[in-house]
């Protein structure tokens, strides 16, 4: 009895017979590899398939030759904290943005947000847009740009461009045109 | 299975760093501090998408811009952060082939280091010890601070661990085992395990002995240093030094983890000394805890043996009977979750608080629902193997909802390429014929004959040739004026008119004279409007014509596009799904072991107990006969 019951809590903690559990437990782990290969290689599959829907929802909904995006970026942001953006095209709103702080954080960092994408005739047009948030000594902040531009047969690209002018210890707002 | 205890880590924030040191990379042209300078508006928008946590976007966004060669400025740094992206899902194999094209050459080698080491890191809790090892192998000393060359360590013992090479898990850990930190603790522990297990029981004392007598800060340490005095006490216990085991066994905390197989041992550690009534203390104790632990199951089985010890025959039948029905409790409980869990939702019971917001390799489950089944599974929890299977079944879910998504879009996209295929149809004919109704030949006709027109104007001086209107009829009046006074030459009472006459006549030249050069750059003007006009409208003949003869083959592109992705998004649904039931069958089986387990200890137990209880009334019954 004293014995039994020594050699139950000894295997009870793992300190004996770790061998032949670890023998008992190899199928296991070979069933284990071949699922883990197996759900990797679905997970590349729909990802990939997951590109070509996305290309296939663009082109269809956003086709080349009227397709417009409007991009917004931010310098760290030390001048202006950004609260949200309007963009009218031809005087009609086509995107209200309210920015979470996570997502102005990925703004700050370098990131890229497209805030409008959408399309349009060939032609001139001009593009709005309004940005309110909270100015140098967090005093309420709303500013506007504006561009004309020329849309072509190509996809038109368009980046709103918050920028800090330390000189000026002020935001500034810029539009640029992509090629 | 070999049990290696393991920090719980912050691991998004892990991999962050990992994709943001691989961002950062100078040779790569991103910018040496924050915010990088995007030079790429795909790159920067797939930044968004990884900074703000939606790593699935971003990944979908990099490999779309790729496809697109949308990335010519960040080639590399698109593929390092898509490197680390897969890392992130698990997808090892990707990620290590990114790694290992670009890490090579290109980059310094602290950041191949770091890199190497989450490769690594990966591949040994997936089970791919060789990889494991030689990634870590390929860490070069050059740009290794002490702490990586710690963690390095530390994997690499774990690696060889795991491949039962104790001796070389030894050497691996080396000299940073006298090192302090948290890390390095649970290296120590689970090194000095394996080296008890290996028969190297000197080494592994040693380095027991100095975890259970460590200055812990916090919960976490003072659990780890009660593990490593309880492994000390079995140890002695096993080779029959209960004095020793005691000392180590009381070192453990009351109202740790651990407390209950400390209370177990230190009863037998009195037992095997002969000090039954000693022995009693802690056994009693400890059976008033929950009869799920199996350490109280033990004391259970205990208590009764002690007492025959001490010749309470009646209270050890009374102990035993109770273990008895407290065990059979135990088992009915036990089959009635082996039922429940034979017949599925193994996954989703352990899912059910789960939120299911995302996938990737970061994810953990640290906490099992509420529920009996609970206190019988926790062990599961600390196994790398369930916490794989079933991130990866969470995972596959993510996919299955992302493919039912797109699934629905398909039947959206065919009715609006059906609706757009009948507006076209509609709208085709009343546009060809309001462009076949417009000859665009005889207007470049007559734009050439403006032009010739014009040369001969200019060439000949003809200021008269662009007279306006007004002028012409001025011209054509002046001209009947001059027919009629030719009729009465000599005529002295008309000299004032003809004088009048000729000076309009010289007025209106002076005046088309005057004009003629404004007015040729204002005729050039319009023809060059009437060529733009004329170009246009040929330009939206050919559009019309190109949209005529492209439009039924885009349409018929997309329908079959529509239709491929519709095949593919269905077979993949029958892969995923196949797959879930694949992961859940692992679980399952996983959790029917564990309770198997249990049930078998609970019938061992059980056989003892009733196997006692037969033995004390065979020597009362024995004793009873015996006497006249």
């Amino acid at each position: 009895m004293k014995l039994a019951a020594r050699l139950v809590l000894m295997a009870l903690l793992g300190l004996t017979g770790a061998m032949a559990a670890a023998e008992k437990e190899e199928a296991p782990v070979r069933d284990f590899k071949s699922l883990d290969e197996e759900v990797q290689g679905l997970k590349k599959d729909v990802l990939k398939l997951n590109r070509e829907l996305f290309i296939l929802e663009e082109e269809l909904l956003f086709p080349t030759n009227t397709q417009v995006a409007v991009f917004l970026s931010l310098d760290s942001g030390a001048f202006f904290d950004l609260d949200s953006v309007q963009i009218k095209i031809d005087d009609k709103v086509v995107s209200n943005y309210l920015y979470t702080r996570r997502e102005l954080e990925a703004l700050k960092r370098g990131g890229v947000h497209r805030v409008y994408f959408g399309n349009l005739r060939a032609g001139e047009h001009e593009l709005v847009a309004l940005f309110t948030g909270k100015g140098p000594q967090g005093r309420d902040y709303r500013r506007g740009a504006s561009l004309v531009f020329e849309k072509k047969t190509g996809q038109k690209y368009i980046e709103l461009k918050i920028v800090d002018r330390e000189n000026r210890q002020q935001p500034e707002f810029v539009i640029k045109e992509w090629d | 299975m070999l049990l290696i205890f393991h920090r719980k880590r912050n691991r998004p924030r892990r991999f962050l760093c990992l994709a943001l040191l691989l961002m950062a990379l100078p040779s790569y042209g991103a910018a040496k501090k924050e915010p990088a300078t995007v030079r790429d508006l795909a790159y920067g928008e797939a930044l968004f998408r990884f900074y703000e946590g939606d790593y699935f976007k971003a990944i979908t966004r990099l490999q779309v811009a790729w496809q697109q060669q949308l990335l010519p400025n960040h080639r590399d740094d698109a593929q390092l952060l898509l490197g680390g992206l897969y890392l992130s899902y698990g997808l090892h194999q990707e990620a290590g082939d990114i790694f290992a094209r670009l890490l090579d050459q290109n980059v310094e080698a602290a950041v191949r280091n770091r890199a190497r080491l989450y490769l690594a890191r990966i591949w040994y809790q997936r089970g791919y010890l060789d990889r494991a090892e030689t990634a870590l192998m390929e860490m070069r000393g050059e740009g290794m601070a002490p702490a990586m060359d710690a963690e390095r360590r530390l994997l690499m013992t774990y690696v060889r661990m795991s491949q039962g090479r104790y001796q070389e898990a030894v050497e691996a850990l080396g000299a940073w085992r006298d090192e302090k930190g948290a890390d390095n603790a649970y290296g120590r522990y689970n090194l000095g395990i394996s080296l008890v297990r290996s028969g190297q029981g000197e080494q592994g004392f040693e380095l027991l002995d100095a975890l259970g007598q460590m200055h812990a800060n916090d919960e976490e340490m003072r659990a780890l240093r009660d593990k490593a005095n309880l492994a000390l006490g079995y140890t002695y216990l096993q080779q029959d030094k209960a004095q020793q085991a005691r000392a180590y066994l009381e070192r453990v905390r009351l109202d740790g983890l651990a407390s209950g197989k400390a209370l177990l041992g230190l009863g037998w550690a009195e037992s095997s000394q002969g000090r039954h009534k000693e022995a009693l203390k802690p056994w009693l104790a400890l059976s008033r805890r929950g009869a799920f632990d199996t350490a109280v199951q033990e004391a259970q089985l205990a208590i009764p043996y002690a007492l025959l010890q001490l010749d309470a025959e009646n209270q050890a039948i009374a102990y035993y009977e109770q273990a008895i029905a407290a065990f059979q409790g135990e088992t009915r409980q036990l089959q009635r979750l082996r039922k429940a869990f034979t017949q599925g939702g193994v996954a989703q019971n352990f899912l059910q608080d789960d939120e299911m917001d995302g996938m990737g390799w970061y994810w953990r489950l640290d906490k099992l629902p509420p529920g009996v089944e609970s206190r019988y599974l926790y062990e599961l929890l600390s196994r790398h193997e369930f916490q794989e299977v079933l991130k990866n079944y969470r995972d596959l879910q993510y996919l299955a909802h992302n493919l039912e998504r797109w699934a629905a879009n398909m039947g959206a996209y065919e009715d609006m390429l059906a609706l757009r295929r009948d507006t076209y149809a509609a709208r085709a004919p009343r546009i060809q014929a309001s462009y076949e109704r417009l000859d665009l030949g005889q207007a470049r006709a007559q734009r050439d004959a403006y032009v010739a027109r014009l040369a001969a104007i200019e060439r000949n001086g003809d200021t008269a040739g662009l007279a306006t209107a007004a002028e012409q009829v001025l011209r054509q009046r002046l001209e009947k004026a001059e027919e009629i006074l030719s009729r009465y030459p000599g005529h002295e009472k008309l000299a004032r008119q003809r004088d009048k006459q000729r000076l309009l006549n010289g007025v209106l030249l002076w005046r088309e004279t005057q004009d003629f050069k404004a007015r040729l750059w204002n005729v050039r003007k319009h023809l060059r409007q009437l060529d733009e006009q004329i170009a246009r409208a040929g330009q939206a003949r050919q559009s019309i014509e190109a949209a005529q003869r492209d439009a039924p083959r885009g349409f018929e592109g997309f329908d079959r596009r529509i239709a491929v992705h519709r095949d593919q998004i269905g077979a993949l649904q029958i892969r995923i799904t196949a797959s879930i039931a694949a992961q859940e069958a692992y679980l399952q089986r996983l959790v029917l072991d564990e309770l198997e387990r249990r049930s078998k200890r609970l019938d061992e137990y059980l056989a003892q107990a009733r196997y006692g209880l037969a033995r004390v009334y065979d020597q009362i019954a024995t004793r009873q006969e015996a006497q006249p």
